[in-house]
């Protein structure tokens, strides 16, 4: 009922929206910006963003796509003007080199997941978010075509574009080691 | 056992979006463990795998101690504050119920559940509510003429214990105070009466005391709200 009630008046109930969101926002800002501090921001500027068109969400339907569209069209807003500094902070945050440790043990550590990050930040803005959205978020097809205003052929077709690039960077690493 | 050709065969299907069975997932897992030249260049396209075969969403884990909620409540809290003119959520006037045409009802993807949940309206005692939307010949009766894209509907929640009821949505821009029920002459019974635009995709709650929101049990389809209750749906 935290719509409900912060549609009715009352503020403090949009903190428990702020609490189911903040961390989910935060990661999705973080591999997009790749800066903590930026993120940090961006997710502090979407959530007042949602407070402020909390009136626009149809109660009942996927919150999750509504405030994911959100912070898709800010970041994407702020994106080509800040291009160049974005991209100069992702070199700094995922850094190429990967710690040697056992690869067997491995396949879900933390090191496995930030290679992961460091991949999704590599890719264009429109494949990383289908991606993104779709494994990290668990949103379906259909839920981010709409969240988007995509169709879902649309949005098919950047999953397996994005799946394509990830694949080509991986091997592409391995090639240039090799 | 897979080999790095099976590897690279799974991955290709994978990548076309083809369903992937559980145990290919598994044979690829025990070949990373012995292939170090698999496991670097596969490794992290494990998590999206995983989610395609299993369902389980990537976890990260540095957003652990990430908590801005006083700041932003700081911010939001000390606009309200500011008394008039303060920014805050608003429903937009064509918000306030959509045309049918752009999502008819019956085609929500939302999944339907049922209005009763025992645990919840069970503290209410025996509450019982219908909406009953008038014909259109009777409606002519209760409102102007000109109004014929106009519907009465009459909010009915039978709730015993309430000291008072409201209904709420986006019909009144989720007002805080609502629109309030009155007592019928039988003490249980809660009833007001609304006119509302026809062909409009309309979202409500009843408030008890001021303070508890329910769904309506009696609506044709009550939805999650995704913060722990529900709301109804009236098409009208």
């Amino acid at each position: 009922m935290a719509i409900q009630r912060t549609l009715s008046g009352n503020p403090e109930a949009f903190r428990a929206i702020v609490e189911a969101y903040q961390k989910r926002l935060y990661q999705f800002c973080l591999i997009r910006l790749g800066d903590p501090e930026a993120a940090s921001d961006a997710t502090q500027e979407i959530l007042i963003r949602a407070y402020k068109s909390l009136g626009t969400f149809k109660i009942g339907r996927n919150f999750r796509a509504w405030i994911f569209s959100i912070a898709f069209h800010h970041l994407y807003s702020g994106w080509k003007r800040k291009k160049r500094d974005a991209e100069k902070l992702q070199r700094s945050y995922y850094p190429e080199e990967v710690e040697r440790t056992n690869p067997e043990e491995n396949l879900l550590s933390s090191e496995t997941l930030r290679e992961l990050r460091g991949a999704l930040s590599k890719l264009k803005e429109d494949q990383a978010t289908v991606l993104y959205l779709h494994y990290f978020e668990g949103l379906s097809v259909a839920d981010i075509a709409a969240s988007l205003n995509l169709g879902e052929e649309n949005v098919k077709t950047r999953l397996f574009r994005g799946r394509k690039k990830l694949r080509e960077l991986r091997f592409q690493r391995n090639n240039s080691k090799n | 056992m897979m080999n790095c050709q099976g590897v690279s065969n799974l991955l290709d299907q994978w990548q076309a979006g083809e369903p992937i069975q559980a145990s290919a997932f598994s044979d690829l897992r025990a070949h990373l463990k012995v292939c170090p030249v698999c496991a670097q260049r596969v490794g992290p396209l494990v998590p999206l795998l995983r989610f395609d075969v299993l369902q389980e969403v990537v976890q990260l884990s540095e957003a652990k101690d990430f908590s801005i909620a006083d700041q932003v409540m700081g911010g939001i809290l000390q606009n309200t504050e500011r008394a008039t003119g303060a920014p805050g959520p608003t429903v937009p006037e064509g918000d306030r119920g959509k045309p049918l045409t752009r999502r008819p009802l019956l085609r929500s993807p939302l999944p339907r559940r049922t209005f009763l949940r025992p645990g919840r309206i069970g503290a209410l005692g025996a509450a019982i509510a219908a909406v009953l939307v008038l014909a259109l010949g009777l409606s002519r009766l209760m409102v102007p003429p000109t109004a014929a894209d106009r519907v009465v509907v009459t909010f009915v929640l039978e709730a015993p214990q309430a000291q008072s009821v409201a209904v709420t949505g986006n019909f009144d821009n989720w007002s805080a105070q609502g629109i309030p029920l009155k007592k019928q002459g039988d003490g249980k019974t809660w009833k007001a009466t609304v006119t509302l635009k026809r062909s409009l995709e309309y979202r409500y709650n009843f408030v008890i005391d001021g303070e508890r929101y329910i769904s309506d049990p009696r609506a044709v389809l009550s939805v999650d709200d995704g913060f722990g209750g529900q709301v109804s749906l009236l098409d009208l």
